[in-house]
């Protein structure tokens, strides 16, 4: 998991370089400029990264820190509002030069948040009013903060990350069907009220209808990536970045590697996300407690998720939203929090097989040892988990 | 037991089931994700294998400019190799609209230098913005001088090109043969429509990667292969002679049209091709359509007694007469099948050739009725009379022969005297060119060869030969055509120093109203060649419509003899006759002082009538001819001063004149001074000034 989350951070460094240098000498008269800048967070991230790594998760199993973080994000959500717009939207806090994304902080916190909640109501998992409420008050109010910017994008990871932790976690189907239902309505009265978003949904559809103006983004993605080939043009000789792809070196740098590496290339990246997925969700369900499972699986999911509705995004699978794709994409605000969710994993995977004396956590190992119906599934999964990883790390 | 476990089951799902459940969950997050997984592999696949060319093509029209660079046309020289046609670069400019600010200013700012209405202009560009095109003409071909005031204008938006225009250095001369092209550089007429395909060469593309703001990054060029060459067997010389005793017959004798051809019998090769009215093939749009039409082979006129020849060879070459027989021709009368054909004047026995000479009818159609139908039809189609004669110009007709089963019983009562038949003039010069090449018919040409750019020779004439009458019969006719000359009725195509034979025609028009033959318009020609043994040229010469004189012996004759004078001696023809004029050398023989004057004036005279053939001439802007008269030695120097140095450089070139140019602007001096004789080769200095 290390080497595939380092690997993906450290191609995303140059992915960047060579999506953005034309542009950056445009702009800064310095091709490097965002190459530098990603380096200088790519350095910053692996170094929370291996403190988060070292720094023992149960440890945030405190009420005082989950609280004082969530306030934190909700403060900083708030904050955003302070600053002027960039690209029409408040998503930034800058700060002596630098800028950070709170929404994306808020995905780690909501994650850490609802692993600790619902590990509390551990027994009472599938109750309306004592869990499902609650928990879906707070995805709410953060899912609100960061539509408020706007970054519908985020706002629907939360979402993800909410509904994956909840459903594994043991919320009954039927209150997640209930939340599901208003939360499509306000989508889709969103689609209708803010023109733009029925516009992109309209290009959805049918992007070569309009290939100038709403269906741009999408159709130069397609033709990026379609005119990579299997082998696609070669490192850095991907003409798409000459300004025909908006955000090449951001939101839509996978058109990018389509384009330069082709089909092995963007396949190999798709399957190191792939092999993350892997590692990530054996490190959840090895877990010792339900905390480091259910946030492991949080963190995994949200990161994965992401990558995946990305890549939709540029192969037009799914409507535009301007999301990053974790690892790759240019930004620090990005990057940062994610190579966290990565050391957090790390750390939790030191602690897979152990078990704890937790009482009333539900441990694995007491259930394993007791019953042997569940304990095959469990060694089933562990086991299909492993087959592959073996497969590639040899 | 069952139940008991059953129950353990349960009570454990109850309590503990918590973590399997989320297992098995997780199992379904992970599905899903899977999946979602295999869909973007599918995605991938399809779009980078199966759409892979679909997208990478519309990949290559956003991001890449092909623009076509025009190849130059190859040059149509004569057979001496002087340039008839060339292209010469020229300015256009174009406009990329989406650079364009304000359209209203641009137009305004344009319009009085390329010539468009304001309002015009503005329209094209707004509407090249609209339709989001790259590329909007603005205007083409503009002359050295027009170019440098719009470049001074510093548009934005509007760029320069360099576009090949096609010029015709020598104005009129030789139009009909070369032809025109249209403001895409395509021919459009004559040899240039005819060779397009070579002339034109292919185009070039210059491929310009682009960003998306349309700037350039990266350009690869595939150059443009040049045009082949054309080399004509029309001689400048003999052409201009031609075209110049031609007009002024034509306007002399107040006539709608004229047509003359020069043909060698020996090869086939089309030494002029002239018709009158003539068009400037430099501007061809203003000419009439009729004149652009060439009458030479589009003409199908009727050719009257000079279609005599047909039925007169066909019967000495069938032995059934010969040239000393006596034909009765019947006091200017005869029946065929019960129609009354007459003769212009009452004819008695006369020898076949005195019946050729004084163009008898009666004789004519005498000899016609002895061949009979079958063997007249023949021979009409051995000389080539009913099909195209395949010469390398557009729009040639095959005139108007029925094929003999349609001819009625009094058709050789017109047939034979050149009615009922539609003949056009170049397939009259090659009949002719038969007979004056001992019965061999050479397919008329004007092609001779055609390089590549490189000089290799891609296409060489090789004309159709064809007997038509044996050799013996050919020398016995052109005898009896020379007695035309001598006492017939062509004594005005008696040519000085030279013997030459020939037949006049003269053929009423057929009235297009009443379908009958007109009093009042004539078609007059003659045909004929010279020397009479040795026959170095066939000319004809049709006068369509004169006013006032209208027989053929008048009207066409005087200008046979005026062509044949002057071409035969620059053709290095021997003259084979004494000249009947007074000489004047010989009459000043006794006083060698004196003779020696005359000798001097008459080498002048030569040198003057020489020196009105444009050797040469430079369009400078597309109309204005430069004439730099040819000498014995050399060329006459032009006049430079107040040409450009791009001209000056051009036309110095085409003399063959070395510049050695000083300053900048235009020519105020030049050594040597206008009309000084100057030798190919020699060194020219120029100087060159503004004239603030």
């Amino acid at each position: 998991m290390f080497a595939a989350a380092s690997g993906l951070a450290l191609f995303g460094v140059v992915m960047v370089y060579s999506a953005s240098s034309v542009m950056a000498y445009q702009e800064n008269g310095n091709p490097y400029y965002y190459f530098i800048k990603q380096a200088v967070w790519t350095v910053i991230g692996f170094a929370a990264m291996i403190f988060a790594m070292h720094f023992d998760y149960q440890r945030l199993r405190n009420r005082k820190i989950v609280y004082a973080l969530l306030v934190m994000t909700v403060l900083m959500l708030l904050a955003v509002f302070a600053f002027p717009r960039i690209n029409g939207a408040h998503r930034w806090i800058r700060l002596a030069g630098f800028s950070i994304q709170p929404s994306e902080l808020s995905k780690l916190a909501l994650a850490i948040f609802l692993a600790y909640f619902l590990e509390k109501r551990a027994g009472e998992e599938g109750s309306f009013w004592r869990t499902f409420v609650p928990a879906m008050a707070v995805t709410g109010a953060l899912a609100l903060l960061v539509v408020a910017e706007p970054d519908l994008g985020t706002a629907m990871m939360l979402a993800v990350v909410c509904v994956v932790m909840c459903y594994t976690a043991g919320t009954r189907l039927l209150h997640l069907g209930m939340a599901a239902a208003p939360a499509f309505v306000g989508i889709v009265m969103m689609l209708i009220f803010v023109p733009w978003r029925m516009r992109r949904m309209i290009t959805f559809l049918d992007p070569w209808s309009d290939p100038q103006d709403s269906g741009f983004q999408v159709v130069q993605s397609l033709i990026a990536v379609g005119s990579g080939g299997v082998n696609g043009l070669g490192f850095a000789q991907g003409r798409q970045k000459m300004f025909f792809l908006p955000f090449a070196h951001s939101d839509f740098i996978f058109a990018v590697i389509g384009e330069e590496l082709g089909l092995l290339g963007a396949l190999a990246i798709l399957l190191v996300f792939g092999i993350f997925l892997w590692r990530g969700l054996r490190a959840a369900l090895g877990a010792p407690d339900r905390f480091g499972m259910l946030l492991g699986l949080g963190l995994v999911t949200a990161i994965v998720v992401q990558a995946f509705f990305n890549i939709s995004v540029v192969l037009s699978l799914v409507p535009t939203k301007g999301i990053p794709l974790p690892f790759i994409s240019y930004g620090g605000s990005s990057l940062v929090p994610t190579l966290v969710s990565v050391g957090i994993l790390l750390n939790i995977s030191q602690y897979a097989g152990t078990t704890t004396n937790d009482g009333g956590l539900g441990g694995r190992s007491s259930e394993e040892k007791r019953s042997g119906g569940p304990r095959a599934s469990a060694v089933k999964l562990q086991r299909m988990l492993r087959v592959p990883l073996t497969m590639f790390f040899g | 037991m069952a139940t008991l476990r059953n129950m353990r089951a349960t009570s454990a799902a109850l309590s503990k089931a918590r973590p399997d459940a989320s297992r098995r969950r997780a199992l379904v997050v992970i599905s899903l994700l899977v999946f979602w997984m295999l869909v973007i592999t599918t995605r991938l696949v399809y779009l980078q294998t199966f759409q892979h060319e679909t997208l990478a093509r519309r990949a290559r029209v956003q991001q890449q400019d092909a623009i076509e660079t025009s190849p130059v046309r190859g040059l149509v020289l004569d057979r001496q190799g002087r340039e008839l046609a060339r292209s010469v670069d020229t300015e256009s400019f174009f406009a990329v609209p989406l650079d364009i600010k304000d359209e209203e200013q641009t137009a305004r700012a344009l319009s009085p230098l390329v010539g468009v209405e304001r309002s015009e202009l503005t329209a094209r560009l707004r509407e090249g913005k609209e339709k989001n095109r790259k590329f909007v003409w603005v205007a083409r071909k503009l002359d050295a001088e027009q170019a440098k005031k719009v470049e001074a204008l510093k548009l934005e938006g509007i760029y320069s090109l360099k576009e090949p225009k096609r010029f015709y250095p020598n104005g009129q001369l030789a139009s009909h043969v070369l032809g025109f092209v249209g403001l895409d550089e395509v021919g459009l007429g004559g040899v240039e429509q005819v060779y397009n395909e070579r002339i034109q060469g292919e185009a070039g593309k210059l491929f310009v990667e682009t960003d998306a703001h349309r700037r350039a990054y990266s350009s690869l060029e595939v150059e443009p292969r040049p045009g082949q060459s054309v080399v004509l067997t029309i001689d400048q010389m003999v052409q201009y002679r031609t075209e110049q005793a031609l007009a002024a017959a034509v306007q002399n004798s107040k006539a709608k049209s004229g047509t003359a051809i020069v043909l060698d019998p020996r090869t086939g090769e089309i030494l002029a091709l002239a018709n009158a009215p003539s068009f400037d093939p430099n501007d061809a749009r203003a000419s009439a359509a009729e004149c652009r039409a060439n009458q030479a082979l589009q003409n199908i006129y009727e050719p009257g007694s000079t279609f005599k020849v047909v039925a007169y060879s066909a019967a000495i070459e069938e032995r059934l007469v010969k040239p000393d027989d006596h034909i009765d021709c019947q006091m200017g009368s005869i029946n065929v099948a019960g129609r009354i054909v007459h003769d212009h004047k009452a004819f008695g026995n006369l020898t076949i050739t005195e019946a050729l000479a004084k163009s008898s009818n009666v004789a004519a159609i005498k000899l016609g009725l002895k061949l009979g139908d079958e063997r007249m039809y023949d021979y009409i189609r051995r000389y080539g009379f009913g099909a195209r004669t395949g010469v390398e110009l557009p729009g040639e007709t095959s005139g108007l022969v029925r094929p003999v089963a349609r001819w009625q019983p009094t058709s050789m009562g017109s047939i034979a005297m050149g009615q009922e038949v539609g003949v056009t003039p170049l397939q009259m010069a090659a009949a002719f060119g038969a007979i004056a090449n001992d019965g061999v018919r050479i397919s008329p040409h004007l092609v001779r060869e055609i390089r590549a750019s490189d000089g290799t020779v891609t296409y060489q004439a090789q004309p159709e030969q064809r007997r038509v009458v044996s050799a013996e019969t050919a020398k016995t006719l052109r005898g009896m055509l020379e007695s035309v000359t001598v006492s017939g009725t062509a004594k005005k195509a008696q040519v000085e120093g030279y013997t030459a034979a020939g037949k006049t025609g003269t053929a009423q028009k057929i009235d297009p109203k009443t379908k009958t033959y007109s009093a009042t318009k004539y078609i007059g020609s003659f045909v004929g060649f010279a020397p009479v043994e040795n026959p170095a040229v066939v000319i004809i010469v049709v006068i369509d419509e004169p006013a006032g004189a209208y027989h053929g012996g008048d009207v066409a004759a005087p200008v046979f003899k005026e062509i044949a004078e002057q071409i035969l001696p620059d053709l290095n023809v021997a003259p084979d006759t004494e000249i009947k004029m007074e000489n004047p050398i010989a009459s000043a023989l006794g006083d060698a002082k004196a003779a020696e004057r005359v000798r001097a004036e008459l080498e002048r005279e030569a040198e003057e009538r020489a020196a009105t053939l444009p050797q040469v001439a430079i369009a400078q802007g597309a109309d204005e001819v430069v004439y730099a008269p040819a000498t014995a030695r050399g060329v006459l120097m032009p006049d430079l001063r107040g040409k450009s140095v791009r001209d000056a450089a051009r036309i110095c070139a085409q003399l063959g004149l070395q510049m050695e140019a000083r300053g900048e602007g235009r020519a105020v001096r030049q050594t040597p001074a206008p009309g000084a004789e100057v030798e190919a080769g020699r060194t020219v200095r120029i100087e060159f000034g503004r004239s603030d």
